[in-house]
């Protein structure tokens, strides 16, 4: 059975979540279902919009939009259910829940996968929330439960207020993979899975910036400062990521493969591809990897050569490539 | 007929009025009050024969049940199975079940009587607590294996599903998820808690198998009939969507003559659409004697029994994690504001004591932007507050509605697990809520525990819980401050008191019509009061006679 995968974007209130969703739906190039709390603020493009029904928007790019409404579960069935299955199924968890809790629902289904659990945090409003005699657990909670946290307005961050931001994380989770961003914009490949093309991510690497950063001039985006941030941000991304490749001869133990996944340092944020392991020596397996969580999947329909061919996303700042290859050859 | 003056006697009066506590005759006009008083206060209004039908009776201000659920009057399409008896609104009186086989044996009872073979069969109120072992899905394939079987737990969070289900829903003994629950030996039992046995349902019967409010009238009139035969003459719905149809339901079924309450349902604050305060602007046009918008409800945390309640320090006596915000404290500042500003009241669900706190917070912050008199912004539940937080609730002109029903269901459990003896002795704290002039009421949550204001008065002046012991001895109030809290006191709440809540000129003409004394029978027996019926608007209800 092919499995949808499904990515639950969870957060506190205005950390971003929702500004994160228009940029996933506008720069797809997947079919997406995207359910949300609230279509009052997920302001979609009129020209997007092909046609409204009730708790469902059907866009042009062939995406759909849903409202969660009063139940979660509900809405969740109504979209397996619909006649052109979606290829990914994106849940916005609401801004007091915990997103591990709502990917729960992603193991009870033997046609859903779990991707992802991202988790965007406020930068500036960080270490203020996880005090806050409210909601500081809340906060903590969202932030532990992550695979991968975006630390989001970070241009709004003096240099010693971003040390502080980001002494909480190392405090609160130590093991999740965090990538910085302005207005939630991160390329989209490293959220959800790069699609039908295993190639894309390396040979359109997401530095080059591929539509999932900006929206360019004719972006209506309230949060959206192109004023004062565009080109800034366009550098931050050109800067931010880097990629390389990871290659064997011959298989690669699956012990020793879930060794290397689970030891992987901090600034590997994404790891898509084929791995031939001792189990198969002769079809690999569909490896992918969102932040910290991995998953090996022997059943995938994909046609291709018995080889191992892995490309990977770090954080660009500190990243040793050629170690990381290193390690991965030495699996073998 | 109801424009002509009826002078009733009763055995006693007992009127909420303190002018003149007690009386022995009600002059009755137009629906409304006339006189209070002997026969001879009366003769002034008229001079014709006075009508006996209550003359052995006492009379008492029609209950005000100030936090219920119309949702009471859809249970019973389904087989009750709780711990303790039950009666449903047609007073048939269903024992509780005591054991696993007596579970099934009742719900063979009602498979027998479904019509087509594949309706899902649901049981509900089922308490683990007071049956010898887990009940599990071969326990319910005994009652079928061709149709879902399957039985709501009274705490709401968890459900118990036969194997029909299980393969309809594709849960598998690999399915792994920590709300799917299993045995010592890791197999599965068949029960589920919270969304997951919701997916499960969803996914194998296609939704909760529960009924949509507006599509059906005969459970608004259920939920009636289950309310007046307790003494009950006004009633709230206190959450509800109020979507056109329910909406069209309501206003249809409330002024049917043989209606026998008021209601007041509470609009959802939540609720996603843009215009909430204009819409609800537009339904108080549609207010009667008999029907009354303009309530909002909010729901700020859980549940206590469930874990989900928010708890300040030290939380939870087990041990848990602190349960769940609902709404976060800083939008529910922003929702009591929108209706606060529209000078609408707001009802706020907060069970924990943080939950209180973070409520009085946003009332506070919003009566600072925009002071406003007389707002009766009321706490719902409030089971945990302290003595400080009352002085607050006095302090900012909040009511509060206490869930007394729960000492006595689920008292030993809050001992024993969620909060412990300091926490548990002043669980629903009536007597500080007097100490410090919060204005109160006091409710059943029914269909969450069984709607019946003497019994709720009971459990505030007994502090009673199921094992017997005493709850927190200090916090117990008299029979008559109990009492003045399920009719005046309830009635302030929803703002009503001008018209209804005592026997006085000028209200409307709303008894409880009693057998006994419940100021002369021992307090314990309290809950024992019998109930012969109700009058609403002059119109006398006789409750169903079993
Ligand atoms: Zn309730």
């Amino acid at each position: 059975m092919v499995r949808t995968p499904v990515t639950v974007i969870g957060g506190f209130l205005g950390a971003g979540k929702t500004t994160l969703l228009n940029h996933l739906l506008r720069h797809t190039d997947q079919r997406l279902a995207v359910l949300v709390n609230d279509f009052g603020e997920i302001n979609i493009d009129a020209e997007l919009i092909a046609s409204h029904d009730g708790n469902t928007v059907n866009l042009s790019n062939g995406c759909i939009c849903c409202s969660i409404g009063d139940s979660l579960v509900e809405a969740l069935i109504g979209v397996m259910q619909q006649a052109e299955r979606p290829e990914h199924i994106v849940i916005e968890a609401s801004g007091v829940a915990d997103p591990a809790r709502i990917a729960e629902l992603a193991t009870l289904d033997a046609s859903l996968e779990l991707n992802a659990v991202v988790v965007l945090t406020d930068a500036p409003r960080l270490p203020d929330l996880v005090r806050d005699k409210y909601v500081g657990d809340v906060v903590e909670q969202q932030l532990q439960s992550a695979d991968l946290i975006i630390m989001n307005k970070i241009d709004r961050l003096s240099a010693i207020d971003r040390r502080d931001a980001t002494e909480v994380l190392l405090r609160l989770a130590p093991d999740a993979r965090v990538i910085e961003a302005v207005n939630a914009s991160v390329p989209g490949e490293l959220v959800l899975d790069a699609g039908r093309d295993l190639d894309a991510l390396a040979t359109a690497p997401p530095s080059s910036g591929t539509g999932s950063c900006c929206h360019g001039p004719d972006c209506n985006d309230p949060d959206h400062h192109h004023d004062h941030h565009g080109h800034d941000h366009d550098r931050r991304h050109a800067n931010l990521f880097a990629t390389c490749t990871l290659s064997a001869d011959k298989p690669v133990p699956r012990a020793a493969l879930a060794r290397f996944l689970d030891g992987l340092p901090k600034d590997v944020l994404r790891l898509k591809g084929l791995v031939l392991t001792d189990e198969n020596p002769s079809r690999p397996m569909l490896l992918q990897m969102v932040g910290r969580r991995w998953t090996l999947d022997a059943d995938h329909r994909l046609d291709v050569a018995p080889k191992t061919r892995l490309v990977a996303i770090a954080v660009a700042a500190e990243f040793d490539a050629a170690n990381l290859q290193r390690g991965f050859a030495a699996l073998q | 007929m109801l424009d002509e003056t009826v002078i009733y006697k009763a055995r006693k009066i007992i009127t909420m009025n303190p002018d003149r506590p007690v009386a022995t005759h009600v002059a009755v006009r137009g629906g409304r009050i006339l006189g209070v008083g002997s026969l001879d206060d009366l003769r002034g209004w008229s001079k014709r024969d006075v009508d006996m039908t209550l003359a052995d009776k006492v009379l008492m201000p029609g209950m005000v049940e100030g936090h219920s659920h119309a949702f009471e009057g859809l249970v019973w399409d389904h087989t009750y199975v709780g711990s303790y008896e039950r009666r449903d609104p047609d007073g048939k009186a269903w024992p509780g079940v005591g054991t696993i086989e007596a579970l099934i044996a009742r719900l063979k009872e009602a498979e027998a009587r479904l019509g087509s073979p594949d309706q899902t069969l649901t049981g509900w109120g089922f308490d683990p607590l007071f049956v010898e072992r887990r009940l599990t899905a071969a326990d319910l394939d005994r009652v079928s294996t061709t149709r879902p079987v399957v039985v709501q737990h009274a705490s709401g969070h968890i459900i118990n599903a036969n194997s029909l289900v299980m393969e309809k829903a594709g849960i598998t003994p690999s399915t792994n998820s920590e709300f799917i629950l299993r045995d010592s030996e890791g197999r599965l039992t068949g029960e589920f808690a919270g969304q997951v046995g919701r997916f499960m349902l969803a996914k194998a019967i296609g939704g909760t198998g529960l009924a949509d409010l507006g599509d059906r009238p005969d459970a608004v009139r259920r939920f009636a009939k289950a309310a007046q035969m307790t003494g009950v003459t006004t009633a709230t719905d206190l959450h509800n969507d109020l979507s056109e149809k329910t909406v069209e339901t309501f206003r249809s079924v409330t002024a049917e003559d043989d209606f026998p309450i008021r209601l007041v349902p509470a609009f959802r604050g939540t609720h996603t659409r843009e215009d909430a305060v204009a819409y609800i602007g537009s339904l108080q046009r549609y207010n009667s004697s008999k029907l009354r918008f303009g309530l909002v409800k909010l729901i700020a945390d859980g549940s206590i029994q469930g874990f989900t309640a928010r708890l300040r320090w030290p939380g939870y006596f087990n041990g848990s994690k602190n349960g769940l915000w609902y709404i976060a404290p800083d939008e529910l500042k922003g929702l009591v504001k929108r209706y606060h500003e529209a000078g609408l009241q707001v009802h706020i669900h907060t069970n924990g004591d943080e939950a209180t706190e973070a409520a009085l917070d946003a009332i506070e912050h919003v009566l600072a932007d925009v002071p406003r008199r007389d707002h009766r912004h009321t706490l719902q539940h409030c089971q945990m507050a302290s003595a400080a937080q009352f002085r607050r609730m006095a302090a900012l002109g909040v009511c509060v509605n206490l869930f007394a029903n729960h000492i006595y269901y689920w008292g030993d459990a809050h001992l024993a697990h969620t909060m412990g003896p300091d926490r548990a002795d002043r669980l629903d704290a009536c007597a500080t809520a007097l100490a410090t002039g919060v204005p109160f009421a006091m409710h059943s949550d029914a269909p969450v525990t069984p709607i019946g204001p003497l019994f709720t008065a009971w459990c505030a002046v007994n502090r009673k819980t199921l094992s017997g012991r005493v709850l927190g001895a200090e916090q117990r109030i008299s029979v008559m401050d109990a009492l003045r809290a399920m009719t005046l006191g309830a009635a302030y709440t929803l703002k009503m008191d001008a018209d209804i809540g005592s026997i006085e000129v000028g209200k409307f003409a709303d008894f409880a019509v009693l057998e006994d004394d419940p100021t002369e029978v021992n307090p314990e027996a309290l809950k024992d009061v019998r109930v012969w019926g109700t009058v609403v608007g002059g119109r006398i209800f006789p409750a169903p006679r079993t």
